[in-house]
């Protein structure tokens, strides 16, 4: 599901906490539709096409100096596979399918273990609530969750230069998943640079990589919400602001590797708002 | 107000994703006629009818108007409906023929045959780009059906919508039979086909196949 957290990365997040009664908000649509699946070899295949769009919330509050509140909830989520069609006879060989649901939330407490120093340093613990849909529509295969319930303990570190023109973080965390689902570690290096008052940009590079501990249960669904997934994907973002307090942002990820995931590039883009 | 009016925007964005339509562009195949039913003795007097399949050009079984013919009528005849009578002992050749494809077999006539076991074909599977399955089944005829058992050692990675295809194609399942849905991930299981849907040696290959996303998780091909 980190795919879709992603996006909020670059102007909250990183090692910095957020300060006391400071905040960052965001309301973003997440569109991923793809005919090609990374297989479990890592080879493409062609595949029935399989879409998620994903409206969420996203959030971080500074509770102290230190510590910060983050919450994800993707509050409307809709998984669809098309209709498959013969284009020799026109007859219908598969229906399509659908479903709408709320979406798998995650929760979490940051908290800044070294804060006033060039390097920033914070722990995050996140709980990765299974209020999605783990089989849904009239086929059984569709996902808007993964059922199961995450624990993931990670540590960011990032450092900014030149008066914050620019920053450098760099994430890695262990995801503990439940119901025999193999854990996870996710680790992430990302760049970002202000271009004047108003715009900023960022490149990220972030992974998955499966400890292959669980079952063999393979899902060709959407793919973000499989077992033993992984990936590693490029994602540039730009965002800008209109003033002090509002902005939108936008980025594109693209996995150029991976196993059991969609091989097309995701689209995000969302509405931002700092207090 | 500024903060408000982009809310429609995203919201409007959620509802792109009506379901679409994929096109399936059945590939080019040769074409091919095989004799699927048939026996290898007859006796003198008695008759059998035999069959074959035509797959046209994307795959597709496709009832074609067959003829048939026997090497030496002498021995044996056939009809154009492909029922053949054993005339005298000997062995001669049961042709189909369609268009410029042709199937033979042979067959020996004699006095007495002896009880002939019921025919039966075996393969294995293989996983498919990285997928596990695994073990050996069997396809033989029982009366009026075929009846597709997995082996013990049979085992498929667990995934959703797998079913059990009979194709001719190692990646899809076009013009294949659908057998049924995987009833379990390991071990023994049977699957019953009618023959009306299948012969014996109609197909070349068993599919694991993930229906819903048309992916084959592995891939059986007979042995025999």
């Amino acid at each position: 599901m980190l795919l879709a957290g992603l996006g909020h990365l670059a102007i909250a997040g990183g090692g910095w906490p957020q300060p006391k009664n400071k905040g960052f908000f965001k309301i973003g649509q997440y569109v991923l539709v793809s005919d090609q699946y990374f297989a479990p070899s890592g080879d493409i295949l062609d595949i029935a096409t399989a879409g998620i769009y994903i409206t969420s919330l996203y959030g971080e509050y500074g509770l102290t100096d230190r510590l910060t509140a983050v919450a994800y909830v993707p509050f409307f989520t809709r998984a669809t596979l098309n209709e498959q069609v013969s284009g020799l006879t026109g007859n219908v060989l598969e229906e399509g399918d659908e479903v709408n649901s709320f979406g798998d939330t995650d929760l979490g407490l940051k908290y800044g273990l070294i804060t006033n120093k060039p390097i920033v340093v914070s722990a995050t613990l996140t709980f990765g609530l299974p209020l999605g849909n783990s089989s849904g529509g009239n086929t059984g295969v569709l996902q808007t969750g993964d059922g199961e319930f995450n624990q993931m303990i990670s540590i960011d570190a990032s450092r900014s230069f030149a008066k914050g023109k620019y920053y450098v973080s760099a994430m890695l965390g262990f995801n503990n998943r439940s119901k025999n689902f193999s854990d996870e570690l996710r680790y992430g290096l990302e760049v970002g640079y202000t271009f004047g008052p108003k715009l900023f940009a960022a490149l990220k590079l972030t992974g998955i990589k499966s400890l292959r501990n669980g079952s063999d249960f393979e899902a060709p669904s959407n793919g973000i919400f499989s077992n033993n997934l992984e990936y590693l994907a490029l994602t540039p973002e730009v965002s800008y602001s209109f003033n002090e307090k509002f902005g939108i942002s936008g980025a594109i990820g693209t996995a150029f590797s991976g196993r059991r995931i969609l091989a097309r590039p995701a689209y995000s883009l969302g509405f931002f708002m700092k207090i | 107000m500024k903060k408000i009016r982009f809310l429609p925007v995203i919201v409007a964005l959620a509802f792109y994703g009506c379901i679409g339509t994929d096109i399936v562009e059945e590939s080019i195949v040769p074409t091919d006629l095989t004799i699927s039913r048939s026996v290898d003795s007859l006796e003198v007097g008695s008759s059998f009818t035999f069959q074959a399949d035509y797959f046209n050009m994307f795959g597709q079984k496709e009832v074609v108007p067959l003829s048939w013919s026997s090497s030496n009528t002498d021995i044996v005849t056939v009809t154009n409906d492909g029922l053949a009578n054993g005339i005298a002992r000997g062995s001669a050749y049961i042709r189909a023929n369609f268009s410029e494809l042709i199937d033979s077999v042979r067959v020996v006539v004699a006095e007495e045959v002896a009880v002939q076991q019921a025919a039966e074909r075996n393969g294995a599977f293989r996983g498919n780009r990285g997928y596990a399955v695994n073990g050996a089944f069997f396809l033989r005829e029982d009366g009026s059906s075929l009846e597709l058992e997995f082996d013990t050692d049979f085992s498929s990675s667990n995934g959703p919508g797998l079913y059990v295809y009979l194709s001719n194609s190692t990646s899809n399942v076009n013009g294949g039979v659908e057998v049924g849905r995987l009833q379990r991930n390991s071990g023994v299981q049977t699957y019953s086909i009618p023959m009306t849907r299948a012969q014996l040696n109609t197909y070349d290959h068993v599919l694991i196949y993930c229906k819903p996303f048309g992916v084959p998780f592995g891939v059986g091909t007979f042995l025999n």
